[in-house]
């Protein structure tokens, strides 16, 4: 198991590497020409030859790549073309606040749709199903701009109860951003929590259960629920990942400064430097939340946890039919 | 003189499920005796298991409705009580069931599933007793104590199945159902967990309802052999009665001996019943059999079920022997 951990974590470099040389690739292909979003309207050729020297990119992708893996592992993250400061400056603040939004939004996701994805799988074809079944594509089919405006003029503007944008208001400035943002989530979450406990109430050993004298919440919470975690931490974890990048609009809407907002400006400024960071943080969490959810996957299935374990008991037998023949 | 432990009165369950209903059993009468083995023979879909999960009240809650009583130790357990019904599940009556892969939870350890019966009923009782008994259990079943920590998944077919044997008997229940126990095992296994069954009832001296469809295991096991067909029984009596070729039979059960091999004689095709079995939905009018029956009659093909032929212990319901002075 451990020597599962070590193996993953030490893989993190090399796919980063990979990341890299992807956004390299793609930037590349694009026609856009980040130089002309830095020169001023008017320029001569010696000042654009001068610029493309100065930022190294009259040398090959190759060369180009090199250097920005070599500085990287330095600590040098590169320089932003658009503010001319340490990228480090103008993303590293964000993450944080990026974290922040994804870990409430799933963990509120969680909270809610859990208990009533249950509940609904229990209580399938009854009229609560039926309910929270509408009740779920309704939010699903809800669009986050529309409730965010919708929201910050009744709460925000009329009410004066939740500040309408940024988040130097304390937990009151999240409150917004974050209803927006998880109902269309909570939606989904419940419709896949119900589908993975009905899989799992259908069992057999739930039957058995119950021909045990197990109590019905027992059964509910003891034996299905445990065999309907998979998908199910596969599922929260997904979603935190997808958010942490993903939350362009409600970031814009409220204006968050988070990692989602900052990609599109780099996009639109050109400014392959931030948007490399940006990206490689994201595949750093998006790996290691992967690494997560397999980890979890083997605390809750001893199936999944036999097959770590299963290779090294298998070396160290087969280290002992080579000392029986020698 | 011995006791009933279990008597089905007229015994009907129904399943609805949008517009078609199932009649999976019918008018079902049964008796058991303590101590007492009685097989439960029938094809596919001839309401042996819905019978069996009715007397533990698992049936599905919305979707079907029963008609008739199960008196289990003088009580009926038709609308009983869901918390009456948990202390008796399991403790009183406990249940095999057919697919010991699927049957076990994988993500918990033999051990603690098979604690969890003793720990349900008798709520406390100590961490270290439950771990004693636990042993002692999988001694009877034949599974090491160290085994205990392992998971299903660990485990082979037959090795699964005593462990749910394990559980079925870990509160000593005054009623065991073995639903089909075997018919998921191979054959040499099945052998051994017949035998090891056989063995554990006669130490407990629990009574049995073996479910199968294998006369062979009926023969080797039952004190009393029930035929189903089409939701009702169609001939009950004693091993020996109901085995005994030399006395009258139901149609279908000589149908059932007739499609065995047979090692006195040299027969170069088997003979099966022809047809198959009527869905519980379509069950035909008059005698259940009747269109499959080789003796059908006009009057097979009327009206209610036919009239029951008894000698001794020996009950037949088909209109063969009506009016018929009883032949042994």
């Amino acid at each position: 198991m451990t020597k599962f951990i070590i193996k993953r974590i030490l893989m993190i470099p090399i796919m980063l590497l990979c990341v890299a040389l992807l956004v390299f690739l793609l930037l590349n292909i694009s026609a856009a020409d980040p130089l002309l979003s830095i020169l001023p309207s008017e320029y001569t050729q010696e000042e654009y030859d001068a610029l493309e020297h100065e930022l190294g990119l009259d040398k090959p992708l190759v060369v180009q790549y090199g250097r920005w893996v070599a500085n990287a592992v330095r600590g040098d993250l590169g320089t932003s073309y658009k503010t001319r400061g340490p990228v480090i400056d103008e993303v590293g603040y964000r993450v944080p606040t990026s974290l922040k939004l994804a870990a409430i939004t799933t963990f509120i996701m969680i909270l809610i749709g859990l208990p009533l994805g249950v509940m609904c799988a229990v209580k399938q074809y009854t009229a609560f199903d039926g309910i929270v079944n509408i009740l779920a594509k309704f939010m699903g089919a809800i669009p986050g701009f529309w409730l965010g405006l919708l929201l910050m003029m009744k709460l925000g503007m009329e009410k004066k109860w939740f500040p309408i944008y940024g988040i130097e208001d304390g937990w009151k400035s999240w409150v917004l951003p974050v209803i927006t943002l998880v109902l269309p989530f909570i939606a989904n979450y419940i419709r896949q929590v119900r589908s993975a406990m009905l899989d799992c109430i259908r069992q057999d050993y739930v039957r058995t259960a119950r021909s045990k004298g197990a109590r019905e919440r027992r059964v509910i919470f003891h034996e299905a629920l445990k065999n309907a975690m998979l998908p199910i931490i596969t599922m929260s974890g997904s979603v935190f990942a997808n958010l942490l990048g993903g939350a362009v609009v409600i970031e814009k809407l409220f204006a968050i400064p988070g990692i989602g907002l900052k990609i599109v400006e780099s996009v639109n400024n050109r400014d392959i430097p931030t948007l490399l960071v940006c990206a490689m943080i994201l595949a750093v969490f998006t790996i290691l939340m992967n690494l997560l959810i397999d980890l979890s996957y083997a605390v809750v299935d001893p199936r999944i946890r036999s097959t770590f374990a299963g290779k090294q008991k298998k070396k160290i037998s087969d280290a002992g039919k080579q000392k029986g023949v020698a | 003189m011995s006791e009933k432990i279990l008597e089905l009165k007229d015994l009907s369950i129904r399943y609805t499920t949008d517009k078609i209903i199932s009649r999976a059993v019918n008018h079902v009468n049964l008796s058991l005796e303590k101590g007492e083995v009685l097989g439960l023979v029938g094809e596919t879909g001839a309401g042996k298991t819905t019978t069996a999960l009715s007397i533990l009240g698992l049936l599905p809650k919305y979707t079907s409705e029963i008609d008739g009583e199960i008196l289990f130790e003088g009580e009926n357990l038709v609308g009983a009580s869901e918390k009456k019904m948990r202390s008796i599940r399991g403790q009183k009556i406990s249940m095999i069931f057919q697919d010991p892969m699927t049957s076990l939870n994988p993500v918990y350890k033999v051990g603690e599933q098979i604690g969890d019966v003793i720990r349900f009923h008798n709520p406390k009782i100590g961490r270290i007793e439950v771990e004693e008994r636990v042993d002692g259990i999988l001694n009877m079943v034949g599974i090491a104590p160290s085994r205990k920590n392992d998971y299903p998944h660990q485990f082979s077919g037959g090795m699964k199945q005593r462990v749910m044997i394990a559980i079925a008997i870990a509160c000593n229940p005054d009623l065991l159902i073995a639903d089909e126990p075997t018919t998921a095992l191979d054959v040499t296994i099945q052998a051994q967990v017949i035998r090891m069954m056989r063995n554990l009832q006669q130490e407990l001296g629990s009574s049995v309802i073996l479910i199968t469809h294998d006369l062979g295991i009926v023969a080797n096991f039952c004190d009393k052999v029930a035929i189903m067909y089409g939701g009702e029984i169609v001939e009950s009596g004693t091993l020996e009665e109901v085995f005994d070729k030399s006395r009258s039979h139901h149609p279908y059960t000589d149908g059932l001996f007739g499609s065995l091999p047979n090692i006195t004689e040299r027969t170069a095709r088997l003979t099966p019943i022809t047809g198959l079995t009527p869905h519980p939905s379509e069950l035909p009018d008059g005698c259940k059999f009747h269109p499959r029956c080789p003796k059908c009659m006009d009057i097979c093909q009327k009206g209610d079920n036919p009239p029951k032929y008894v000698k001794d212990s020996h009950v037949i319901q088909c209109h063969l022997f009506t009016g018929k002075e009883a032949q042994s």
